[in-house]
């Protein structure tokens, strides 16, 4: 027990990923900032700047030489029992993330060019596989590869027809990812149950919910020729809905709601609601009005505190209503993109709420995570961080279309 | 009656010592046989008086000792039928319908995941059946809705069988069992009692007997 401890400290604290800017190592604790309270006060944009420019400024000290970002291996002895191949798929999700980070990012020459090289990279890398029986995290990969290319191909910074063969070369393996995974009811998910069959059968709200603008897009832009494939998906995810605001974790025929601390209650779902309400709204579903999405924004402040405390707690679901460490700044990134889709007037005071969240659990050295140490954890909770600021940037604006 | 053999010699040995210490003091003495012989049935006399008088407390003693007892196997014979009366009552009033309610129970649960397995298989095949997709996963997945929904069905039947075994053989059979230990219990009483009474006949008797024989020899003497 003592040697496996030792060994992961050894490599948390060896990590350059984990050392401040000054350079100094920081342990598992140090390199977080203090913990604030739990609803700390609001902040304007201007306040925290600094805090995304550290975030962004974290990416790309953190890019390799060949563009990438993370690695693709074990690097966490809790991580042990998934397949090999999936420690690459992981990395392949976070790549894309820090790509759509860079995207989003004010540019700069070390950006642009950091962003092409990562792009570079997400289209040329082979496209992850299926890990094992059971373990299908590969999807992430295809769920985020297909976003961040899709985000890109849609940037004016990326119109030359050069770019675009790229982006829409490389999305192409990542969409075949999502058409061979898409299980029979519509959704996407990451592992799949006995009997194991080459299409899976288990699927969940979130990780579909996060595609869906993407493939509407994806048909715009003549890359998706199946239409079913979204509209099977939306599908998915609006039987999803309950009537109390939350979202099913995964589609049952008959919903799952076992116990008042059940995952599936609003204060198990305050993450999904984000993403799924986002999700549908962004790819044009009308039920999803902006007094739902106020609503859902309402229970994520007024609950966060279930958020606050499954925050980097190492086993997954182990929170009041199963929350897990990783819902934290996935969720807070879909907050985020939740407001930019409400009018835009009232978008501001909602941002004031989100930023406190964000900047408190940022590391010193600019990183976050909200779950373990892998460069995988650090590279997407960075890039959630820094996403979710970014949209709330006063100038940035973007009306989701309906 | 062994008392009386050991004292026997005691006395006819005491008897002759002192005919002994007489005759060696014969030029003092003026004792005859006669009254040597006397002397001898009169300590006799006084020892079958001794004796009878020991009897009277030795077979007061016996019939106390014997009182005891029988009243100790009375009190553990009430007891018993007690407990069987006791046994009985609970599994009345207690056991078997608890034992009725937690079989209950498992059909009723049983029924119920029947009933929700039903309900999600045909939930599945309407979402299924809206389009044409993925139809060879489609079918592992209600296969196995199938699958569920026959297991659920086959432990309903077990649950009901289990259930009317249990209110038609297994309680009834306990029931049965209980009764004939009460019967058996309440025989024992009755025995405790009647033994009782012999016993303290029993020490009357031979008390009135070793009292008779003493005042016999308390007459003759």
């Amino acid at each position: 027990m003592l040697a496996a401890l030792g060994s992961v400290l050894a490599l948390t604290l060896g990590s350059p990923l984990l050392a401040g800017q000054d350079g100094a190592a920081l342990s598992t604790l140090g390199g977080a900032r203090e913990r604030t309270p739990a609803n700390p006060a609001p902040q304007a944009f201007e306040e925290v700047v600094d805090e995304l420019e550290a975030a962004y400024a974290w990416l790309l000290a953190n890019q390799k030489a060949d563009g990438s970002f993370a690695v693709g291996s074990l690097q966490q002895l809790h991580e042990l029992g998934f397949s090999v191949e999936t420690f690459y798929a992981w990395q392949v999700a976070a790549h894309a993330l820090a790509c759509m980070a860079l995207l989003e990012a004010p540019p700069t020459d070390a950006r642009s060019q950091a962003l092409e090289r990562g792009l570079r990279w997400l289209c040329s890398t082979r496209a992850p596989k299926r890990g094992s029986s059971w373990d299908i995290d590969y999807v992430w990969g295809g769920l985020y590869g297909f976003v961040a290319l899709v985000e890109a191909a849609g940037s004016p910074r990326f119109e030359e027809e050069r770019w675009q063969a790229l982006l829409e070369g490389g999305a192409a393996g990542y969409l075949e990812i999502l058409r061979a995974n898409q299980i029979p009811s519509g959704g996407w998910a990451y592992y799949d149950d006995p009997v194991f069959s080459r299409r899976p059968k288990w699927g969940t709200s979130f990780s579909t919910a996060l595609v869906l603008p993407a493939l509407a897009r994806g048909e715009e832009l003549g890359w998706v020729e199946d239409f079913e494939l979204r509209q099977r998906a939306t599908r998915y995810v609006t039987r999803c809905a309950l009537p109390s605001g939350a979202w099913e974790y995964d589609l049952n025929p008959v919903p799952r709601l076992r116990g008042g601390e059940h995952i599936n209650q609003t204060k198990g779902s305050l993450a999904r609601t984000q993403v799924c309400n986002w999700g549908l709204a962004a790819s044009g579903v009308r039920r999803i009005t902006p007094e739902r999405l106020r609503e859902g924004l309402t229970a994520f402040f007024h609950d966060h505190r279930f958020l606050d405390v499954a925050y980097m707690k190492p086993r997954p679901h182990e929170a009041y209503y199963a929350n897990s460490g990783y819902f934290y700044l996935f969720g807070h990134y879909y907050a985020a993109l939740a407001i930019e889709a409400l009018p835009e007037a009232e978008r501001e005071g909602w941002h004031r709420q989100l930023r406190p969240h964000l900047t408190k659990v940022q590391r010193r050295n600019g990183s976050a995570t909200d779950f373990l140490f892998g460069e995988y954890n650090l590279v997407a909770g960075t890039a959630f961080l820094a996403l979710a600021l970014e949209h709330g940037r006063p100038v940035h604006g973007r009306p989701v279309e309906r | 009656m062994l008392r009386l053999f050991f004292c026997l010699p005691l006395c006819l040995g005491s008897t002759a010592c002192l005919a002994s210490a007489g005759h060696n003091e014969g030029s003092t003495s003026e004792r005859t046989p006669r009254a040597e012989t006397e002397a001898l049935e009169k300590s006799a006399e006084k020892a079958g008086l001794q004796i009878a008088q020991s009897r009277v407390e030795l077979v007061r003693t016996k019939s106390n000792r014997a009182r005891i007892e029988a009243e100790g196997a009375l009190e553990a014979a009430r007891s018993a039928v007690d407990e069987a009366r006791r046994a009985l009552v609970l599994q009345r009033e207690k056991a078997a319908p608890l034992a009725l309610g937690e079989a209950q129970l498992g059909v009723d649960r049983a029924r119920g995941r029947a009933e929700d397995a039903e309900a999600e298989l045909q939930e599945l095949e309407a979402m299924y059946a809206e389009e044409e997709f993925a139809a060879l996963t489609k079918e592992l997945v209600l296969s196995r809705g199938r699958r569920s929904l026959e297991h659920a069905l086959r432990a309903l039947e077990f649950e009901v069988h289990k259930l009317a075994q249990l209110e038609q053989d297994t309680l009834p059979t306990k029931e049965r069992e209980l009764v004939r230990a009460l019967g058996r219990a309440e025989r024992a009483l009755t025995t405790a009692e009647l033994e009782l009474t012999e016993a303290d006949l029993d020490g009357r008797i031979d008390l009135m007997e070793a009292e008779e024989k003493l005042a016999k020899l308390q007459a003759e003497e």
